[in-house]
């Protein structure tokens, strides 16, 4: 696999406030490379530097071994990309926008039908941006990014305003670019789910830190796979999660008819005895233990991403 | 096609799919070929304009004696009424007098009141010699009148002038003029272009005499003033002499009181006096010209689209010189487009004005030149005065990226810049002569018309080329130093 993005030590401060503290990571030819983070955390200012919106402050960017700052042009040649919204000339047709760019890329006739194809707006490319849906303009906005073949490709929030089939049809197009193809795919969201069906790998930034750079896969399961909690239905909810915590349990919480507790996952099933003889032993009335539901994706992102933050935007 | 090519054409595309780009352009030729239809249609309506009394000179002549004819009745009615005898007498002559006066116009054979041989005074002059002259004489001159001989005209009006033994400059003026007319034939009445046209040469001729005598003297003069006047002389001699009845350059002077060219000497043409209206219309597309530019930079800020636009291997001072291209483009189209209407609405009024040529003496040389170039500089000159403004709005709108602003700041600096320089002097602010307002209008500038004395175009041409420089850094630092 060959090294497509290098980011080394990027620093980056807008107006008095330093926005993206000390960032390294790498992406690779064929992989899709997730970049998660909550709102406000310095994912569309690392995009934007990457192709050339900002400037860096301090650090390297290198695509495709060209150095962003000294060899602007060539580098920034393999990269092609969404800021934010994709923005066009909304009196323009799609086929207008594609082609006026598609003229200071360099960029055949033949191409443009090949990424409208691609994308699946062959039928409605002839309409004026202006009467397209978010999710049109987000797959000509992907077409757009991907006309001059880029060895790079950076999106931000493509799937935004995409419906599922859209997700999915998206999720192929890239997965298949980066497979097929051999480009290295750099895609921000902050929805976990479709960070799992889509990337590779993932970093994590919060508040302009990344966090941590790791497969998918390792992610959800470094979070998600360490702790275990139980429903006890009982008669009693109230009493109950007081004879727990004298013996020691700390996460607790009370619901109408059970208690839930959360513990260590590596000794499931002694603890679960041992609850289960504590409420017993205290008159307590079991009619049911059962595992809550597998905690979800979103629950791992929040715990991620704002474990020490608390909930106000950093 | 080079990149840059490219570039210029995609601002090309992508102006005209606008509608309102479309509409002001149609909105333009409409405009200026109908003001040039209209303007020509009005003043040739003039031409064919001619007023028909209702009754005859004769008529006329009669009613005029009727008049006095019962003022001398009612007059001698009321003889006791007066203090003297004399004053009676007086009065009485008067009527008489006008009486016969008039009686003797009446048998002049005057057809209408229009006659050169009435308005030129040749009656009146006529009437006031009959006394003073030989019966013999007198009937040679009422020959004369009857048979309409101009010689006879000038003979009697400028007979003091001929009778001079030591004439003085105006006397010599006069019988240089009288001589010339009654060689040429130049009936003396407005209507005969040349007789203006010599009137006014004689006053340089007598200026030159007397600037001579005065050198003569060994009193020191202004050599290219007695130039001047010589070179009056030489081409309204040469204009009579070639019969070339208007000027083209006359109807731009008429028209815009620029001393640029020659003062105003004698005849206008349609031809050119559509052109010259046409003028006008400029200040109708600076404003197009000025959003235009005001907004080709801010609109890819508002619309987002300058993410894509700098996202590609294209450098950035390149995207922004084919905009200002662009414009530029637009703008030479513009004024070329009102040029054009001008000279065909010309064409269908006046074609025979599309030949004239230009005369002009220059150190006594009789020069002549192309009028197409000299309304061209007129154009030129108005297109600087945009082309500055223009700049600036495009520079404002690079670095505030915000058209609104551009667009009325570049509005204001255009149409209210005159009246800042009138507030400025009221408070004699004189740094003001270094600002843009007092400079971006050349032929102002040439005319001495702007307000500060001593201002020259050489100042003018170095302030414009400093704030172009200062206009066109700003936008250009602006756009390729800012991060998005
Ligand atoms: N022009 C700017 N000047 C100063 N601060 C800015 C500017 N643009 C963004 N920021 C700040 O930078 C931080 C990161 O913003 P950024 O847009 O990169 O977040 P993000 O990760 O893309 O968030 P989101 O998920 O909401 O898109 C935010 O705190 C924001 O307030
Ligand atoms: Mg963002």
């Amino acid at each position: 696999m060959d090294t497509i993005l290098k980011i080394e030590h990027l620093t980056k401060s807008l107006g008095k406030r330093e926005i993206l503290h000390d960032i390294s990571f790498e992406t690779y030819g064929g992989e899709v490379f997730g970049f998660l983070g909550p709102n406000g955390a310095g994912k569309t200012t690392t995009i934007k530097v990457l192709v050339g919106l900002l400037l860096l402050d301090q650090g390297t960017v290198s695509i495709c071994g060209y150095d962003l700052k000294k060899d602007f042009e060539n580098a920034i040649k393999n990269v092609g990309g969404i800021v934010e919204n994709p923005e066009f000339y909304k009196y323009l047709s799609g086929y207008e926008n594609l082609r006026q760019y598609a003229k200071i890329q360099g960029v055949g006739e033949d191409r443009i039908r090949e990424v409208i194809h691609l994308v699946g707006l062959e039928n409605r490319i002839n309409d004026k941006v202006s009467k397209y849906s978010l999710g049109m303009r987000q797959r000509l906005g992907v077409a757009l990014s991907l006309l001059h073949r880029p060895k790079l490709l950076i999106l931000d929030e493509p799937t935004n305003g995409l419906d599922p089939a859209g997700i999915k049809e998206l999720r192929d197009i890239l997965t298949n670019l980066a497979h097929e193809e051999n480009i290295s795919v750099v895609v921000s969201s902050h929805q976990m789910s479709e960070m799992e069906l889509m990337c590779d790998r993932v970093g994590v930034i919060v508040a302009g830190e990344l966090k941590s750079v790791q497969p998918i896969s390792e992610l959800v399961a470094s979070v998600a796979h360490d702790k275990c909690e139980k429903i006890f239905r009982v008669d009693a909810p109230e009493r109950a999660a007081q004879i727990l915590s004298e013996n020691g349990f700390e996460d607790v919480t009370v619901t109408e008819n059970s208690v839930n507790v959360l513990f260590d996952k590596a000794s499931e099933d002694e603890i679960t005895a041992k609850i289960n003889r504590l409420l017993v032993h205290g008159d307590i009335s079991v009619f049911n233990i059962a595992d809550k539901e597998n905690r979800r994706l979103e629950d791992v992102f929040i715990e991620l991403t704002q474990r020490e933050g608390g909930d106000q935007i950093v | 096609m080079s990149k840059f090519g490219l570039l210029i054409s995609n601002e090309w595309r992508k102006q005209f799919k606008k509608k309102t780009v479309w509409v002001f352009l149609i909105l333009t030729i409409v405009a200026s070929l109908g003001f040039g239809l209209i303007f020509g249609a009005i003043e040739s309506l003039d031409y064919d304009f001619e007023y028909k009394p209702s009754t005859t000179f004769a008529e006329d002549c009669d009613s005029e004696i009727e008049y006095y004819q019962v003022a001398l009745e009612a007059t001698i009615a009321r003889k006791d009424s007066y203090m003297t005898e004399e004053e009676y007498q007086d009065e009485v002559d008067y009527f008489e007098n006008a009486i016969a006066q008039w009686t003797f116009y009446k048998s002049l054979g005057i057809e209408t009141w229009s006659d050169w041989r009435f308005s030129s005074g040749f009656a009146e002059e006529l009437w006031n010699i009959k006394d003073e002259v030989s019966d013999a004489k007198f009937q040679e001159y009422l020959n004369g009148f009857k048979s309409k001989n101009i010689e006879t005209y000038y003979r009697i009006a400028f007979a003091d002038d001929y009778a001079q033994v030591v004439k003085d400059d105006r006397e010599t003026a006069n019988v240089w003029f009288a001589d010339y007319c009654i060689e040429y034939n130049v009936i003396p009445t407005r209507n005969d272009w040349r007789y203006g046209l010599l009137l006014a040469a004689s006053d340089a001729y007598a200026s030159a005499l007397s600037l001579e005598r005065q050198q003569s003297l060994g009193f020191p003069i202004d050599e290219s003033t007695l130039q001047k006047k010589h070179d009056a002389v030489t081409l309204a001699t040469y204009r009579v002499e070639n019969d070339i009845a208007a000027l083209p350059s006359d109807s731009l002077t008429a028209y815009m009181g620029t001393s640029i060219l020659e003062p105003y000497s004698g005849e206008t043409s349609l031809f050119w006096d559509i052109s010259v209206m046409e003028l006008y219309l400029v200040s109708v597309i600076a404003i197009f010209i000025l959003v235009l530019a005001g907004t080709i930079v801010a609109n890819e800020y508002t619309s987002g689209t300058i993410k894509f636009l700098v996202l590609s291997p294209v450098k950035r001072w390149k995207i922004l010189a084919a905009k200002y291209v662009t414009v530029l483009i637009l703008g030479v189209m513009l004024l070329a487009g009102v040029f054009v209407s001008g000279l065909l609405c010309g064409l269908i009024f006046n074609a025979s004005g599309a030949r004239l040529v230009n005369v002009s003496v220059v150190n006594g040389v009789v020069k002549t030149s192309s009028p197409y170039l000299m309304i061209l500089k007129q154009y030129l000159l108005s297109g600087v005065k945009i082309l500055v403004i223009a700049s600036l709005s495009f520079a404002l709108s690079s670095i505030c990226k915000n058209n609104a602003l551009a667009i009325a700041a570049s509005l204001g600096c255009y149409y209210l810049g005159n009246t800042i320089l009138t507030i400025g002097q009221l408070f004699r602010l004189d740094f003001l002569r270094y600002s843009i307002f007092a400079n971006m209008d050349f032929s102002a500038v040439v005319n001495g018309t702007t307000g500060f004395p001593h201002h020259t175009l050489a100042c003018a041409i170095i302030s414009v080329v400093l704030h172009m420089a200062v206009f066109l850094l700003t936008a250009w630092d602006g756009f390729t130093r800012r991060e998005m």
